[in-house]
């Protein structure tokens, strides 16, 4: 008991530094693995102490149940304390993250243009479905609420679905991800089979809150399937073939090769390229979402009717209370860079 | 806040667990030793009461 008595006390994270200096710069670790590593470091400190106790506790005999209750209280604050500091630190990790300023922006955008709306929400022209749940790569849940509206943005020949997306972390209400796209109408092909088929095209931007955390291929899962929702609408309620193309652009791409004609290289060129390799695997050609190159940074994709027998496609007039909740988680997110 | 900020306050988080898990650490190993002292002398008594 005593030799347990004279351990050395748990190590600082100073020392723990000092002796990877030689390795890593620590100016040179980004946060997110300083938290990681520190939140190992937490658990296994934390671990230790648990199985040495019990593991102290095995060799005392005849244990009553009271002590033994007394032994797990200790060993239970040693856990408690362990979650508290790692859930502390991953507060602070977020805490810290800046709103980007094109998000914000983005985001102020909508918010005024729900706030025109309301009249036209109120009298039942503003359409949303039920909301979708999507998992980031990373595992976190999102919730995906949509808004559509005809808009002719002041010219009649113009007319035009907005279908707007906002994507929230369903466990605070913060706006996470937001899709801003039109639908529109874009001529006319002849199919073989078909005959004329009207062409409309999907077009459009997304914003992310923050970077590298898989939101914006989980949105547009969830934005191909409220998209879908309008083609089958199509389909149930007109008469006609239709196309729809759902284009997105690579402007990643655009910006990386405008860097690099520049001459810009290390880690901010870096950067570009990892964001490009993500890119290609979610929109590029054999990416996770079917889309096919039609362009030098454009790509596209059909987006087919998948209809039920018997189900309506109807569009829903949006319920208020949800148009209002929207404009309030907006407004937050608006407000951040002001 | 900038990254060497936060930085430094994820060092101090992480210090003021040290400065509590050694308290647990302390208490823990102190109820352990009094339980085992405890028993020890339950040993010894029942040694002496058989002994008499």
């Amino acid at each position: 008991m005593d030799e347990a008595r004279e351990q050395p006390e748990v190590t600082s994270l100073e020392q723990t530094d000092a002796n990877r200096e030689n390795r890593e710069k620590p100016e040179n670790i980004s946060l997110e693995k300083t938290a990681e590593a520190v939140q190992g470091q937490i658990s296994a400190q934390a671990e230790e102490l648990i199985a040495e106790g019990e593991q102290i506790l095995s060799t005392v005999p005849k244990v009553a149940p009271e002590e033994k209750r007394e032994f797990l209280e200790i060993q239970k604050e040693i856990t408690d304390l362990k979650e508290d500091t790692q859930s502390e630190i991953t507060k602070n990790l977020e805490s810290g993250k800046k709103t980007p300023e094109n998000f914000s922006r983005a985001a102020k955008i909508l918010r005024n243009a729900l706030k025109r709306l309301e009249k036209t929400a109120e009298e039942g022209y503003v359409f949303s479905y039920d909301p979708i749940m999507e998992k980031t790569s990373q595992g976190k849940e999102i919730k995906v609420d949509s808004l559509s509206w005809g808009s002719d943005d002041g010219i009649m020949t113009e007319s035009k679905w907005r279908v707007v997306c906002v994507a929230t972390d369903p466990t605070d209400g913060k706006v996470v991800g937001l899709r801003l796209s039109d639908i529109r109408k874009d001529g006319m092909t002849k199919d073989e089979k078909k005959g004329f088929v009207d062409k409309l095209k999907i077009t459009g931007e997304i914003l992310t809150r923050w970077r590298g955390e898989g939101i914006a291929p989980a949105l547009d899962k969830a934005f191909l399937k409220v998209a879908t929702q309008y083609v089958n609408y199509y389909k149930q309620e007109l008469v006609g073939e239709f196309q729809f193309n759902w284009s997105v652009e690579n402007a990643n791409l655009k910006r990386l090769n405008e860097k690099k004609e520049q001459g810009l290289s290390g880690p901010e060129l870096e950067e570009l390229e990892v964001e490009q390799k993500r890119w290609q695997a979610v929109y590029g050609e054999g990416g996770k979402m079917g889309f096919e190159k039609v362009g030098e940074y454009d790509y596209s994709r059909i987006v087919e009717p998948q209809m039920e027998e018997g189900k309506s496609y109807d569009l829903q007039p949006v319920d208020l209370e949800k148009f209002k909740k929207i404009e309030a988680a907006l407004e937050e997110c608006a407000e951040k860079n002001n | 806040m900038n990254q060497s900020e936060q930085k430094q306050k994820i060092k101090n988080i992480y210090n003021s667990f040290l400065v509590k898990l050694n308290a647990l650490k302390k208490r823990q190993f102190a109820f352990l030793k009094s339980l085992l002292e405890k028993k020890q002398q339950a040993d010894l008594e029942d040694i002496r009461k058989n002994f008499h």
